[in-house]
């Protein structure tokens, strides 16, 4: 299922969207990012899986008014859906059932 | 922050984010990418800002933000366009009616249009199949005498024999004369009337296709005939023609030479066979022919220089052979010389012994207006259905705009219906064009070459395109400029929009249709004038024997005759130089005696007959007496005129001219004067012509006048008689009345063409009134049901419906009256005999188109009137 299908680095993103919804623009995105998991993103690449998240229905955006470092150019808005929602608690509870499945002896034996 | 202010990202690189960005997308992108600039000029970093601003904008550089380029448009239009039609396509499907209405409308006009067309492309091509056909010119003149001016086509031989040799300017010069002959081949015996005698420079100048034969060896010996193909089948079969020897006129042996293809129809050059003039010159005891400067002997084409002026070159010319005619300036008669191209001849020229085969500019243009007028009418239809019908569709439109359809995309759509409309008539007349082109042949008497895949079609495709645009423009202007809220509000009527143009466009239909009526009226009624003209002789009587001056039918001329009046339904039997008439007589100059009784130059038709003639033809005598045998002297010294005769020399009563002198070197007195008989075509005015005596070893043709009640037996006599008399010569006999019809061929084939067309446009223009009728009482049907609620009668509720059409008729017919009276009068014009325009014609034109439109409109008006009020009311 391609079409409904979340990537790591789409999940990333639209997890960022859900929990900074007031900062849910791609500069914001993109340093929040940086500040979760010490990865240097560039733009083009947040915005391209925004633009995917858009077109797979789990953000939608709206345009709001530019500031001035932006040299007075609006930025587009996400919002999470229901569906990207959806997306989401699948994708956590398919990494739930496999944490859940691997033993604690089992992750032993893993290291060991 | 100032500071921060003055630093700007490369502006280059910005600008190329600006012109590959979408526009959605641009203000978010570049407000993201100034936003990081800034930050990082913020930290001092302006160089690293200035770098990473570079390479920000190259990695966006991607598909799903770059602005979509005009290939991806296309792409968006051809699924457009595959919508509109599919649209259209169950639109078409829907309106049944319509659609049929409007694609038989359109495909009648388009199979005219095109059929008319390739006509006139026909007519316009003349003898342009000639590679040089440019620079060929026809030398004609114009001849003066004191009594008279004639234009005739041909000139004396010394002009095609010398010309080119006297003349730089000219480069070849070559004649060409028409001769019939008898041919006998092995033991059967043909007569061809179609014998062309020409140059040796006949295949240099003309292109006429040589299929064997070495074209500069042609006549290389004086005993050489040239054939067709079609000839050379009729001889020979399958075999080869070359070297082959047949007889020519019971005394030639002539040696085939040369095989051409039939000449194409659209030369005004038509021959079976080829003879040269140079045996002509030793056979017709003409040695010094070459020489002779004056009359008219045969067409002769010059083929000139590149860039010679005409007009100067025929005033040298005119100026060079007066000098040389002395015998004629002497006597006060002149040639003036003409040159006229090839190309024009054939629908230009009108002169005296032109080619039979000519059209005329008058034909053309009038053909042409028709076809614009059919077409017109059929456009017109389409206009006036599809915007009538569009009311119909208004919701349709009406929602389409309320879910956010641009007024141009409507109008695309509209368009597209139109085109396909178009298209699919334009499919179905070439088809009818192709079957119909051997009907319509057969019709006008001659082939034309038609190749689908021509220029032509392909000239007619691209036109019926735009065709398809331009009346399709009317009705989508129309139909998108609908107010979604009227539309929804049901406040759109039939009237409202483009009422008034459509009104104008029935009146122009009507006006068109009424001019076509009161002119096929008037076109009918001077046919039957023509022919029921009396031309002065018995012609219903007549049989005429053409027997092409064989020797052995003269020796046997008494026998023969004597032998055919045995017969009791023959009841005279004449012998004559050269058929007679109607048409093909020749002229000649001589010296007449005036009613002043001064001596003047003329040059008149004339005529050798033999002393039955005035019986077998049935002419009457208004003075005097026609040749008789009891007067031996009658054929030295007796001459009979026409008439015409004596009125161009002034003679005042018939009975003045009996003895007047008329002869140069043998002077010969009037004996007789004839009434008027018409040996020229109704076209053109009876001539003067002079009558003289044929001797008998002059004759060339034969009449015999008898009772035709009982033809078959007749036949059968004449032909036993012949057979037994002249055993080996064939009768070529016919009705002179059909001659005479022959006569009027091109008169004929150009009334049945134009009446079919006529009759056409007719009916389109009724297509387009029933539709119109229909549309309009569907859109009036619920006013038509509470009228008959309220107590409106069936007859009033048709008349109402009724006059709205008919006001339109009758002010078509008012305004078509003038136009058609000055087209007809301009017609008529170019007939002798004619009849004269009568108002009865207009009214009768006028209540004819009342009546059609009327059949037409009450059809659906009295369904309209009869329908039940409440099935109309039941809705809404």
């Amino acid at each position: 299922m391609k079409g409904t299908n979340l990537g790591e680095f789409e999940e990333l993103v639209l997890l960022v969207v859900v929990a900074r919804p007031e900062d849910a623009y791609s500069v914001a995105i993109a340093r929040t990012i940086l500040e979760v998991s010490n990865r240097k993103v560039v733009h083009s690449v947040v915005h391209a899986s925004l633009n995917r998240l858009n077109k797979k229905g789990f953000v939608t955006s709206e345009m709001k008014e530019g500031t001035a470092e932006r040299g007075g150019r609006s930025k587009r808005v996400y919002k999470v859906t229901a569906a990207g929602m959806r997306a989401l608690e699948d994708v956590k509870a398919q990494r739930d059932k496999l944490w859940n499945m691997i033993s604690p002896a089992g992750l032993v034996k893993v290291y060991g | 922050m100032a500071e921060v202010k003055n630093h700007k990202p490369p502006r280059w690189a910005d600008k190329f984010l600006e012109w590959y960005c979408s526009p959605d997308q641009i203000d978010d992108v570049q407000g993201a990418l100034y936003e990081y600039f800034f930050e990082r000029v913020n930290d001092g970093r302006v160089k690293e800002a200035r770098r990473m601003f570079v390479i920000d904008v190259f990695t966006h550089f991607r598909p799903h933000i770059i602005k979509r380029n005009r290939q991806q448009y296309r792409n968006n239009n051809i699924t457009m366009l595959k919508n509109n039609i599919k649209i259209s396509v169950r639109s078409l499907w829907k309106h049944k009616l319509t659609t049929v209405l409007n694609v038989l409308g359109l495909t009648i006009g388009i199979s005219c249009f095109m059929i008319i067309m390739i006509w006139v492309n026909n007519e316009k091509s003349f003898d342009s199949f000639h590679s040089k056909a440019d620079r060929i010119y026809r030398i004609s003149n114009t001849f003066t005498s004191e009594s008279e001016q004639f234009s005739q086509a041909p000139s004396g031989p010394a002009l095609g024999a010398q010309l080119h040799k006297l003349y730089a300017q000219v480069e070849n010069g070559v004649r060409v004369g028409n001769n019939s002959a008898q041919i006998r081949v092995g033991d059967n015996n043909y007569f061809e009337n179609n014998m062309a005698i020409v140059d040796a420079s006949f295949s240099e100048v003309f292109d006429f296709k040589v299929l064997r034969g070495v074209p500069s060896d042609f006549f290389k010996e004086i005993n050489s005939l040239v054939i067709t193909e079609s000839i050379a089948k009729k001889y020979f079969g399958s075999d080869d023609p070359i070297g082959k020897l047949v007889t020519m006129d019971g005394q030639f042996p002539m040696t085939i030479t040369g095989l051409m293809e039939d000449p194409p129809s659209n030369s005004q050059i038509q021959f079976d066979m080829l003879i040269s003039m140079e045996f002509v010159k030793s056979n017709w005891n003409q040695p010094n022919m070459d020489d002779n400067w004056g009359g008219g002997w045969f067409h002769t084409y010059l083929l000139l220089e590149d860039g010679v002026d005409p007009k100067v070159l025929q005033e040298d010319i005119t100026r060079f052979i007066k000098d040389k005619l002395t015998w004629f300036t002497e006597r006060n008669m002149s040639y003036a010389y003409f040159l006229q191209p090839i190309k024009s001849i054939h629908l230009e020229s009108n002169l005296r012994y032109d080619f039979g085969n000519n059209g005329s500019t008058q034909n053309v243009s009038i053909f042409t207006a028709v076809a614009i007028i059919v077409l017109l009418l059929a456009c017109i239809n389409y206009i006036n259905l599809t915007t009538a019908n569009a009311v119909k569709r208004s919701k349709e439109i009406g929602i389409k705009k309320v879910m956010g359809a641009l007024r141009k995309q409507l109008f695309a759509q509209y368009l597209v219906e139109s085109v396909l409309v178009v298209l699919f008539a334009t499919a179905l007349s070439i088809g009818i064009v192709y079957l119909s082109l051997p009907q319509f042949e057969s019709f006008i008497g001659y082939t034309i070459p038609f190749e689908p895949g021509t220029v032509l079609i392909g000239i007619v495709v691209m036109s019926v395109i735009i065709l398809g645009v331009v009346s399709g423009l009317f009705p989508a202007a129309t139909i998108s400029s609908f107010k979604s809220l009227d539309v929804m509000r049901g406040k759109l009527s039939s009237g409202s929009k483009g009422g008034r143009i459509r009104k104008a466009l029935v009146i122009f239909q009507f006006t068109a249709t009424v001019i076509l009526i009161i002119s096929i009226i008037t076109v009918s009624r001077q046919m039957n004038f023509i022919l029921n003209q009396d031309l002065g002789m018995a012609t219903h009587e007549v049989i005429a024997i053409n027997f092409r001056g064989i020797q052995e039918v003269r020796d046997n001329s008494q026998v023969l005759t004597d032998r055919l009046l045995e017969n009791p339904q023959i009841k005279a039997v004449s012998f004559q130089r050269r058929a007679y008439p109607v048409g093909g007589l020749s002229n000649g100059t001589t010296m007449v005696e005036t009613g002043d009784g001064n001596k003047v130059s003329s040059s008149l038709y004339h005529m050798w007959v033999d002393t039955e003639f005035d019986d077998a033809f049935g002419l009457e005598m208004v003075a005097g007496r026609f040749f008789s045998k009891d007067f031996p002297t009658d054929t030295l010294q007796a001459i009979v005129v026409n008439e015409a005769a004596v009125e161009s020399f002034g003679w005042g009563q018939p009975e003045d001219a009996i003895g007047k002198e008329m002869g140069g070197q043998n002077v010969r007195r009037v004996i007789g004067v004839v009434k008027n008989f018409n040996f020229e075509g109704l076209h053109k005015q009876v001539e003067a012509l002079r009558i003289l005596p044929a001797l008998g070893n002059n004759y060339g043709t034969m009449a015999i006048r008898a009772d035709l009640s009982n033809p078959y037996d007749l036949l059968r006599s004449i032909e036993d008689t012949w057979a037994e008399i002249n055993p080996t010569v064939p009768l070529d006999y016919s009705f002179m009345n059909d001659d005479i019809k022959d006569q009027y061929e091109t008169v004929f084939s150009f009334r049945s063409i134009f009446f079919f067309f006529s009759t056409l446009s007719i009916v389109i223009a009724c297509l387009g009134l029933f539709g119109l009728a229909t549309s309009a009482t569907n859109q009036r049907i619920k006013e038509i049901g509470i009228r008959k609620v309220l107590g409106a009668s069936t007859s009033g509720l048709i008349q109402m419906i009724s006059t709205d059409f008919l006001k339109l008729v009758v002010l078509s017919s008012i305004l078509a009256a003038p136009i058609a009276w000055y087209g007809m009068e301009e017609w008529l014009s170019s007939f002798a005999y004619r009849i004269s325009v009568s108002w009865i014609y207009f009214v009768g034109a006028g209540i004819l188109a009342v009546l059609v439109s009327m059949l037409t409109v009450s059809y659906q008006a009295i369904r309209a009137a009869y329908s039940n009020p409440t099935k109309s009311l039941r809705q809404e």
